[in-house]
């Protein structure tokens, strides 16, 4: 009986452990893929947010989707411009957070180019503008996105 | 001629020794996020400037952005959502806005840093 206990704990044990290594794995892939996915686009529109959305929030990122799509749908579907939905309450996002020094909701928009990030931060015009004055929002944005293309 | 730039308000409220203007914009249906930001830069100038507030070296303002008498602040900073500006004051006379609304959606939710880069404005802005 002794050893038919001691044999189920250590099986519980083996199990855990193989959860555990398996979650750790994909934790980093995550990361990985992530960081690839985001660093390989010239220019990446990065939309970072918590698991609670406030409307002005949620409007920023709305406006930001529909400006890529009616003026930028090319350069997205080529991979020159990516859209990035970073929630920094999730823990895998935890790095790409630190990184840009967000702790809350930001629009990032950064330029990459020859290894080097060029970052212009929108998250002001984004909460004052995207919900009550969306064009002139989409407008900074756009003019932010047509310097970075050039 | 004192003031002669500022709203009413600013009549009975700012004296000549008023170097910092902090204005906090919003709209009527407040998300918790911009509450929370208005309510930490208020307990920020509470717990360490009381004595700036209280001799008008500093001044807070609230405004709500949906109603119409609010209409030309909205205006003149921008401010069709949650804004938070600091408006710098030498003699009287205004002497520069800066928008923090982006810093303090970036950094609400770490305290530390949020605080820190309030005071270090305000510190700059009232020596």
């Amino acid at each position: 009986m002794k050893t038919l206990t001691y044999s189920l704990i250590l099986f519980g044990a083996l199990l855990l452990m193989g959860c555990e290594s398996k979650t750790e794995s994909k934790k980093s892939t995550d990361i990985d893929s992530l960081t690839q996915s985001v660093s390989l686009a010239k220019i990446q529109v990065m939309y970072f947010h918590g698991d609670r959305r406030c409307p002005s929030c949620i409007a920023i990122g709305d406006e930001t989707g529909n400006l890529l799509k009616a003026n930028f749908d090319a350069d997205v579907k080529s991979g020159t411009i990516a859209f990035v939905e970073i929630n920094v309450d999730d823990e895998k996002n935890a790095k790409l957070a630190e990184k840009y020094q967000v702790a809350g909701s930001a629009l990032l928009v950064v330029k990459t180019e020859a290894g080097k990030e060029e970052v212009t931060d929108l998250t002001g015009d984004g909460f004052k503008l995207a919900m009550n004055m969306p064009d002139m929002f989409k407008e900074k944005l756009k003019v932010t996105i047509d310097n970075y293309l050039k | 001629m004192l003031f002669v730039i500022f709203p009413a308000w600013s009549q009975q409220e700012m004296s000549k020794n008023t170097k910092l203007v902090v204005y906090y914009f919003h709209i009527t249906d407040r998300c918790q996020t911009c509450t929370k930001i208005e309510a930490s830069t208020k307990a920020i100038l509470e717990q360490q400037y009381a004595k700036q507030l209280e001799d008008k070296t500093i001044v807070f303002k609230s405004f709500n952005v949906d109603l119409p008498e609010n209409k030309e602040l909205v205006k003149k900073y921008q401010a069709y959502g949650a804004t938070l500006a600091f408006t710098y004051i030498v003699n009287g006379a205004e002497n520069g806005i800066e928008d923090l609304t982006g810093m303090a959606f970036s950094k609400i939710n770490d305290e530390k840093v949020f605080s820190s880069e309030l005071k270090q404005r305000i510190d700059e802005a009232i020596k």
